[in-house]
């Protein structure tokens, strides 16, 4: 290589630079990158990873009996909370985010304590409950007023109207954690489940696995720019061999709800991918959960590729 | 360069004044004119629902593409077909849906213009309810330089109760306003209520 094309080459790389620089500081900015998040040899958690069990989950609730009105929580009616506490800790793939709310992440991340340590969110959950406050991970979740008023009022939201303890655990997570997406609506009033100050960008998603879950996070992706990632069926396929993986998807195009076709996507939606397969004329069966069920949706590999802004597969920390 | 100024103002003006009437007229007619076709939509698919729960969404422009979920109680599954395909008949024959009564359910919402239909499940006094959701996507509503539009339609199965303008109320409080799918609906008659949305779903 002459200097003279080593000049020309780096002219043209200056050039793209000085042309591109804030799309450049805003993919940095946006893109979550954390020393934390490096790629662990062992994988996934596997059964041995197992915390607790759902038994003893149940255990510890038939051992309180009963649970009185908390004052903190007062629209939380104690029986069904109790009640929903039993069904999360035996089914938890029936857990429901609710209809039109922005609760998808805090969905999604739900499937690590239900699967790996249902007695601890058990436990936290009644602490949170009678105190108001409790410790879960490397946080401690206090509640304001607003949000603990409003728990066990949401309405219309399907299966949520009747999960005061899903609402007390989503409000709450949504009024704990902040993105830049909540910056313009940082306090909660009626309705806001539905909008931007319950929603959860990529980095924010990945710091709340960190802060709540003893995880060691791998995140692969960003708020507007998709993962590069040459062969993504594949890659997600090997990922998936250690255990469920979450994904950042463009939410218009997987639930497309107008004809109007957009060239601009950007994620919205946070699932817990179960599966991938190929299936017959290069179609790709994927399997997720999200809406309080299991979905199996074929797609093409474009689509697939088009959907993806954020892959995050975690490892259970031995204790 | 004033008048010309003025002139785009003014044709502005007519143009919002004409669409605000434009969307008013046809609520006001389209549910009389196609009354009978939507009441046989909603029972028919209530009939293949009761068998087999699905949703069914036509989401391109030429109603020809089909989305169908198919809800079992431990998994929902998504297809995209186009209605020419061979693979539409197989999957109906494979969850042994009445594939009849599915194609004249297809045909007929392709005549009204319906782009999605599907059961929502809503509680009052924690008690589990349903009502049949239907988008209609018409010319009249969807013109050039319009944001798109849907007439969406909500079936219940009880009279619902309205504020004096005719808006759903929330039937455990009567001072507030129902919302579905985050939007305002209003009274058709005690039964039906509509919206005109921009999402179909």
């Amino acid at each position: 290589m002459t200097p003279y094309c080593l000049t020309r080459k780096l002219r043209y790389h200056l050039l793209i630079l000085f042309r591109y620089h804030t799309i450049i500081i805003l993919v940095i900015l946006l893109t979550c990158f954390d020393p934390d998040t490096k790629a662990s040899p062992s994988g996934n958690p596997s059964d041995s990873n197992q915390i607790s069990t759902p038994q003893q989950a149940i255990a510890f609730l038939d051992s309180l009996q009963r649970l009185d009105s908390s004052k903190y929580w007062p629209n939380a009616d104690p029986v069904l909370f109790l009640e929903n506490l039993r069904v999360f800790a035996t089914t938890p793939f029936k857990f429901y985010e609710g209809k039109g709310t922005n609760f998808c992440s805090y969905f999604a991340l739900t499937y690590i304590p239900l699967s790996y340590d249902p007695l601890g969110f058990s436990r936290f959950m009644i602490e949170l409950y009678q105190k108001g406050k409790a410790r879960m991970g490397k946080v401690v979740l206090k509640p304001g007023v607003a949000v603990r008023k409003e728990a066990g009022l949401l309405k219309y939201k399907g299966p949520l109207d009747i999960s005061p303890a899903g609402q007390i655990w989503f409000l709450t997570l949504a009024d704990h954690f902040k993105g830049y997406l909540n910056i313009f609506n940082l306090r909660f009033h009626d309705g806001d489940e539905n909008t931007l100050w319950a929603s959860t960008n990529f980095a924010k998603f990945n710091r709340m696995l960190r802060k709540l879950f003893p995880v060691k996070v791998h995140a692969k992706g960003a708020d507007l720019v998709r993962p590069w990632v040459d062969d993504l069926p594949a890659y997600l396929e090997k990922k998936l061999r250690d255990g469920p993986i979450f994904l950042y998807l463009n939410n218009r195009l997987l639930y497309k709800k107008t004809h109007v076709v957009t060239r601009f996507g950007i994620p919205t939606h946070f699932v817990l991918l179960l599966d991938i397969s190929w299936s017959e004329n290069k179609m790709i069966n994927i399997t997720y959960w999200d809406y309080g069920k299991m979905t199996l949706q074929r797609v093409d590999e474009e689509f697939l590729r088009k959907i993806v802004f954020g892959i995050t597969d975690y490892t259970i920390k031995k204790k | 360069m004033k008048s010309i100024i003025n002139y785009i103002i003014l044709l502005s003006l007519l143009y919002g004044a004409s669409s605000c009437s434009h969307s008013k007229k046809f609520t006001q007619n389209y549910y009389s004119e196609n009354e009978a076709t939507l009441q046989s939509i909603r029972s028919r698919f209530k009939q293949l629902y009761d068998k087999n729960p699905f949703a069914l969404e036509l989401h391109d422009k030429k109603l020809s593409r089909i989305g169908l979920e198919i809800h079992t109680d431990s998994i929902r599954y998504i297809y995209d077909f186009n209605t020419s395909e061979p693979y539409l008949l197989d999957t109906l024959h494979k969850y042994q849906f009445d594939a009849r009564q599915m194609n004249e359910l297809i045909n007929d919402m392709q005549k009204a213009n319906c782009t999605w239909i599907t059961n929502l499940d809503y509680y009052e006094k924690r008690q589990k309810k349903f009502l049949v959701f239907i988008s209609v996507r018409d010319k009249k509503l969807n013109g050039f330089l319009k944001p798109e539009k849907y007439f969406t339609l909500a079936f219940f199965d009880q009279p619902q109760p309205y504020d004096e303008r005719g808006r759903l109320l929330d039937s455990e409080d009567l001072k507030k306003n129902r919302l579905i799918n985050g939007e305002m609906f209003r009274k058709i008659n005690s039964n039906v209520s509509y919206a005109l949305t921009g999402k179909f779903r």
